[in-house]
């Protein structure tokens, strides 16, 4: 028996997967059945109740639309859950945050300098992309350690813009 | 036939709108000619047209706004007529007056008219003389802080700062006390000169609460002019329309006809022929107040097609063509509700980030008295170069409840897979009981949503997709899994196919 942890958007289920592949959840097992009816939609039969859900594999997670939510399904094995563990009371000592573009853009504005303190929710930076400005905000309290970027620029995703300590 | 028939349009746009008006020229035996950046070669607005012209690089400042490209394709292409759609060079005076000055016909009103009506103050003035209620606010351009704290000491706070030059909500700052006034203005002229390249601002009162009421109006060159009904569209994020209606709950017969009647004398006022919406604001006690025009086809326009049955773009084209209007008003006819949604590219779980990437699986939803206008297929790159708007639904049933229900339905089952979509924040919008109340205005999600939002798989959905990401894993680990499907493909067939196909069109 092996339990995943799976995160769904902000919910988390715990799950069992048994020697043969049965299901349980809190200790009960459920009669699911998974068909694939094309290249990315699923229909789950649990008993006779039917959901179906369109997947995207994304890394070693996956989108999942239903309902008409995307979501972001993030899957922990026993032994994964252990090295994140372990990772974490590692880099307890050197805290950093990095801010990243979450998507291509054109940077805006510069909302901090370096050295300045800021606090969990403050504006950083102010990014442009399909005609909407968006604001990157501090992800908890800090010290601007370096700035990346420059208002103007275009950045592409993921670029780092900003470091927080 | 007379001279003036159009039997070719370049339609200067791209996405839906541009797609839109290809269909009715297609209906109407019109020969279509499009426009298309580099990366959208083989958007469908292209593929679909009769013939279709790169006009430059993505960035829209490099081709659909290129007016010199723009005319010289439709010289070349001998087009009788250029529709802009919305957007780009709609509301563009210039554009409207190259167009008439290449000898071809832009479908719209006449440069002047957009003009009048673009600048904001100018058009409170026009419509004010000819008896239209405006919102109380001043009759020109604020020049400086002190004349800013003189006319706010007059109205009274809360104000409105706008921009003269204004649209999309730029430039726009509320301004509850006479403390923030000085540094608002100062962060709303900034905004408005990026935007606009027009600095100026003037102020209105701020209407608590008010409802966004539109009408929909037609005028052709004979001086006759006709209204197609009202749509509520009070349902904003920071000024960006998100659903829309019609009829508007608040309106009744007697307050249609009063509104109607204001909305074609304030498009008399400035000489307006073609298609134009009047936009008002109504208060708390059902007073309406003109707001602005807007001198093109509407994001929100087949809200009114599917009520009155009439196709707004065929009405434009004959109203270019020189022909008198096709019915007097007391024939336009009105059945049912409609409800528009706007699903974008967006996440609204994290304050409506734009999503880019690529539409891996597209299924629309169908059924009677669904309408769905969508500018991508399955396959197609949602670039960060244009808006986020990738599909309208319209909902179209004999009653409101009905038309809410029928729109709940489209959305669940809307399926768009690769970018994230505000199709979850749309059904919590139309199924909140103010919403479904009719209990609406431009403050709503303030007032409703003022903690974000979120929502949340019910338990029994929960577990089935826990259930499938497991299984998915599990057989990419190489486990046992309880999983009984059909042959797992890597690579996806469905969208491999449809790059092949795609090559092959634009080689041809």
């Amino acid at each position: 028996m092996v339990e995943y942890r799976v995160r769904i958007g902000e919910q988390e289920i715990a799950l069992q997967v048994g020697e043969n592949g049965q299901i349980s959840i809190g200790g009960e097992i459920h009669p699911i059945q998974i068909l694939q009816l094309d290249d990315h939609e699923f229909l789950v039969r649990h008993g006779s109740v039917q959901h179906r859900l369109a997947v995207v594999r994304q890394g070693g997670g996956f989108f999942l639309v239903t309902e008409g939510l995307t979501l972001e399904a993030a899957i922990e094995s026993p032994r994964e859950r252990l090295i994140r563990e372990h990772a974490r009371e590692r880099g307890m000592e050197h805290a950093r945050a990095e801010i990243h573009a979450p998507m291509p853009a054109m940077v805006v504005r510069i909302e901090v300098s370096e050295g300045e303190t800021v606090t969990a929710g403050q504006g950083l930076v102010v990014l442009e992309a399909m005609k909407m400005e968006n604001e990157l905000r501090a992800p908890r309290d800090g010290v601007v350690k370096a700035v990346h970027a420059s208002p103007g620029s275009a950045v592409e995703k993921g670029a780092l813009l900003m470091l927080l300590e | 036939m007379s001279p003036r028939t159009i039997r070719s349009v370049l339609i200067a746009n791209r996405g839906e709108i541009a797609l839109r008006i290809l269909r009715t020229c297609r209906e109407m035996g019109i020969r279509v000619i499009a426009v298309y950046s580099e990366p959208d070669r083989s958007m469908p607005h292209a593929v679909q047209a009769d013939e279709a012209y790169l006009i430059g690089r993505a960035p829209a400042s490099e081709s659909y706004l290129r007016i010199e490209s723009l005319i010289e394709v439709a010289r070349r292409a001998r087009a009788d007529a250029i529709h802009p759609g919305y957007g780009f060079l709609a509301e563009n005076p210039a554009f409207a007056r190259a167009v008439r000055d290449a000898g071809m016909r832009f479908i719209g009103p006449p440069a002047e008219a957009i003009e009048a009506m673009g600048d904001k103050t100018s058009a409170r003035r026009i419509v004010k003389s000819s008896g239209v209620p405006v919102v109380p606010g001043s009759e020109t351009p604020i020049e400086n802080v002190k004349e800013a704290e003189e006319f706010c000491d007059r109205i009274g706070f809360p104000v409105l700062l706008k921009a003269t030059a204004g649209g999309g909500g730029k430039g726009m700052r509320t301004v509850q006390s006479p403390a923030e006034l000085p540094s608002s203005l100062r962060a709303a002229r900034s905004e408005a000169a990026s935007a606009f390249g027009d600095p100026r601002i003037y102020i209105e009162k701020f209407l608590e609460q008010p409802r966004h009421i539109e009408f929909q109006i037609l005028a052709d060159e004979h001086g006759n002019a006709i209204h197609l009904g009202e749509r509520e569209c009070s349902l904003q994020r920071r000024h960006q329309k998100i659903i829309e209606e019609s009829p508007s709950v608040l309106v009744d017969e007697r307050l249609r006809q009063r509104m109607g009647e204001t909305a074609v004398r304030a498009a008399l006022a400035c000489g307006y022929v073609n298609a134009g919406t009047i936009e008002f604001l109504v208060d708390q006690q059902r007073s309406f107040y003109f707001l602005e025009m807007n001198t093109r086809l509407q994001v929100e326009h087949p809200v009114t097609e599917e009520r009155t049955g009439i196709d707004l773009v065929a009405e434009q084209i004959r109203i270019a063509e020189g022909m008198p209007l096709k019915r007097p008003q007391d024939s336009v006819n009105f059945r049912g509700h409609a409800i528009e949604c706007r699903v974008c590219a967006e996440d609204p779980q994290n304050d409506f980030l734009p999503s880019t990437g690529q539409l891996l699986y597209v299924r629309p939803p169908q059924g009677p008295g669904i309408r769905e206008d969508r500018g991508y297929e399955q396959g197609g790159e949602i670039s960060v170069y244009y808006d986020s708007l990738l599909a309208k639904i319209i909902a179209w049933a004999p009653t409101r409840d009905a038309a809410i229900q029928r729109m709940r339905r489209a959305l669940q089952d809307y399926r768009i897979v690769g970018v994230t979509t505000n199709i979850g924040f749309l059904l919590s919008l139309i199924e909140h009981p103010a919403f479904v109340q009719g209990e609406l205005s431009t403050d709503f999600l303030r007032q409703h949503f003022r903690h974000g939002h979120s929502r949340v798989l019910p338990e029994s959905s929960l577990q089935a997709a826990a259930a499938l990401c497991v299984s998915l894993r599990t057989e990419v680990d190489g486990k046992a899994a309880a999983f009984s499907s059909a042959k797992r493909s890597r690579e996806r067939p469905g969208w491999k196919s449809l790059r092949t196909r795609m090559t092959r069109r634009q080689r041809g």
